[in-house]
């Protein structure tokens, strides 16, 4: 990983044509700014994340591994269920 | 009652008030706005989420509660917070709402559950929302324990 130090107002060129922007510093937070042309998306690390593992979760194809896992997780579960299941409508 | 067949799960019932609107769709999945929550006696506690609109995207989750009791994250104000719900704290074990984690089921190697993102689903005004959570306090491929302290892979 490239590791740069920037203060409020710095900024890092990515390929002659992304950049990025430090906007605000608060306490452990950090604004930053992003400028790129179009065709690049840029998009929080949890969301590329969640559309990543979205795609492989709707792929599963048996529901044999299912139902070893539902034995595995009723042995696991916590003695209260209540919340188990969505309450009726 | 209509019914949905849908790979891998087979052909179930469902009613009005299993649908939930989902207004900003899921991750890589964002055009689909209608999912309905289907359990059968056989797979609880696992709820299915499956597509109104394209039954072929179907999802297995199960409850966040079952998988970490004190599972909970705060909405805050001028953050990016899911049209339909308020900035505050959110909890597996208490409120109106469900949370729900989203599993991985591969056909090798362990299953995982994104707590990143849980599904809240709330059941009176029949919302549902994947709210993508910041910072490192959860992990996108959780695994399942025990499978993943040396059990069988599925």
């Amino acid at each position: 990983m490239l590791v740069f130090r920037r203060k409020v107002g710095d900024g890092v060129i990515i390929d002659g044509r992304i950049e990025v922007q430090v906007l605000e510093v608060s306490g452990s937070r950090v604004k930053l700014g992003f400028s790129a042309p179009p065709e690049v998306t840029v998009m929080r690390k949890e969301l590329f994340l969640t559309q990543q593992e979205n795609r492989r979760a709707a792929a599963f194809r048996a529901t044999e591994n299912l139902a070893r896992l539902v034995t595995v997780l009723r042995t696991h579960a916590p003695e209260d269920t209540s919340r188990a299941e969505p309450p009726p409508a | 009652m209509p019914t949905l067949t849908t790979p891998g799960l087979g052909q179930f019932e469902y009613r009005d008030a299993d649908v939930f609107t989902f207004p900003e769709g899921l991750p890589s999945f964002e055009t689909l706005r209608f999912f309905v929550l289907a359990q059968t006696p056989e797979f609880a506690p696992f709820v299915f989420l499956v597509s109104l609109e394209r039954p072929a995207v179907r999802f297995v989750c199960a409850p966040v509660v079952l998988l970490d009791r004190n599972y909970r994250f705060e909405l805050l104000p001028g953050e990016l917070i899911p049209d339909g719900l308020e900035p505050g704290q959110y909890s597996a074990a208490s409120g109106p709402h469900i949370l729900l984690a989203i599993l991985t089921l591969p056909e090798h190697g362990p299953p995982t559950a994104n707590l990143v993102a849980p599904v809240l689903i709330h059941p009176a005004r029949r919302l549902g929302v994947q709210v993508i959570l910041g910072g490192s306090a959860y992990s996108h491929v959780t695994p399942l324990t025990p499978l993943s302290a040396g059990g069988a892979p599925c």
